[in-house]
């Protein structure tokens, strides 16, 4: 049962590494940006647990939380965290070294919740996981970019919606 | 274990295309107030909240309750995920042309949290919902407020961050 209490000690160091970083995109950009990727973990989970029985999320009801953590927050964040710096910094070396740092948190953390009974795989493997997150972090990479040109395009043209 | 409740096209998923369409095609038609990337937001902001809700309590372990035609994840749930949008697009659209302040915000809430309450019986009546798994309507009126009240915080948010 310390899955939980674990999963939520990473959410707050997560909120706080990314409450404290240096943000590149407005409050608006990042909200939507978190939510776009907050339907897709969610989807995504959804369909691999309910309609294709590859992995199987907890039934322990205590234990589920983690699971909301994992798919609402930590997940979501730290692609907000990646598309702020990708964006800020010019190196392509150090965007490079921090797509990996991301990545390597993500696949961490849900290497720890398969550990801590969280997630079952099924029919499923460390390796497709490592794919769906990679998508994620271009899905994120790729959103962002599109939500700063409808932002750039919204102050230029004063029409709005 | 996987419950199909009806097989056919009928009703529940005439409300929800219908709804979609038509409330879209009305924003469309509505004076435009808020920049394009703020509408995105409200658009957004619906459609996640109920995919948070709707994915958290409806799958198990708690598994309450059913969207639509079965208890798999369908795309006419997709659809009805995207027909909230509009509606907290027009939350935050009136909201803001009526310029509430203040206590207003309670009578507000409320009266959008009982139209929300009347849309979901209908939405039950029609095989949209089913609740046979031990949920109960009197919930909703607390979660529609609670969330409300989000979306109000999440717009004060972003005007804030205008400034």
């Amino acid at each position: 049962m310390i899955g939980l209490p674990l999963t939520i000690l990473l959410t707050i160091f997560i909120s706080l590494f990314f409450f404290f970083q240096r943000k590149s995109f407005t409050f608006t950009e990042n909200s939507i940006v978190f939510m776009i990727i907050t339907i897709l973990t969610t989807n995504v989970i959804t369909i691999l647990n309910l309609n294709l029985q590859m992995i199987k999320t907890t039934e322990n009801p205590f234990l589920f939380p983690a699971v909301l953590l994992y798919r609402n927050i930590i997940i979501p964040l730290l692609v907000l965290s990646l598309i702020n710096v990708s964006h800020a910094w010019s190196t392509l070396k150090g965007k490079f070294f921090y797509f990996i740092f991301i990545f390597a948190c993500i696949n961490g953390i849900e290497t720890l919740l398969i550990f801590m009974d969280v997630f079952k795989l099924i029919k499923w493997n460390s390796f497709n996981s490592a794919i769906i997150n990679v998508a994620y972090l271009f899905i994120g990479l790729g959103s962002s970019k599109i939500v700063l040109l409808v932002s750039r395009r919204s102050l230029k043209n004063d029409s709005g919606l | 274990m996987i419950v199909v409740y009806e097989t056919a096209f009928d009703w529940n998923e005439w409300f929800v295309i219908i709804t979609l369409v038509s409330l879209s095609f009305f924003i469309f038609r509505i004076p435009k107030i808020f920049p394009p990337i703020e509408a995105i937001g409200y658009y957004l902001f619906g459609i996640t909240i109920v995919y948070f809700f709707d994915h958290t309590t409806s799958v198990r372990p708690w598994d309450l309750y059913d969207v639509n035609d079965s208890s798999k994840y369908q795309l006419m749930d997709f659809i009805y995920y995207v027909m909230n949008g509009p509606f907290s697009y027009m939350f935050i659209y009136l909201y803001s042309k009526l310029n509430i302040k203040g206590h207003y915000n309670i009578l507000y809430i409320f009266i959008w949290s009982s139209f929300s309450v009347l849309a979901e019986w209908i939405g039950v009546k029609i095989g949209l919902f089913h609740y046979d798994k031990g949920y109960n309507m009197y919930w909703s009126l607390p979660i529609y407020m609670l969330v409300q009240i989000i979306l109000i915080i999440y717009y004060h948010l972003v005007q804030i961050s205008k400034k």
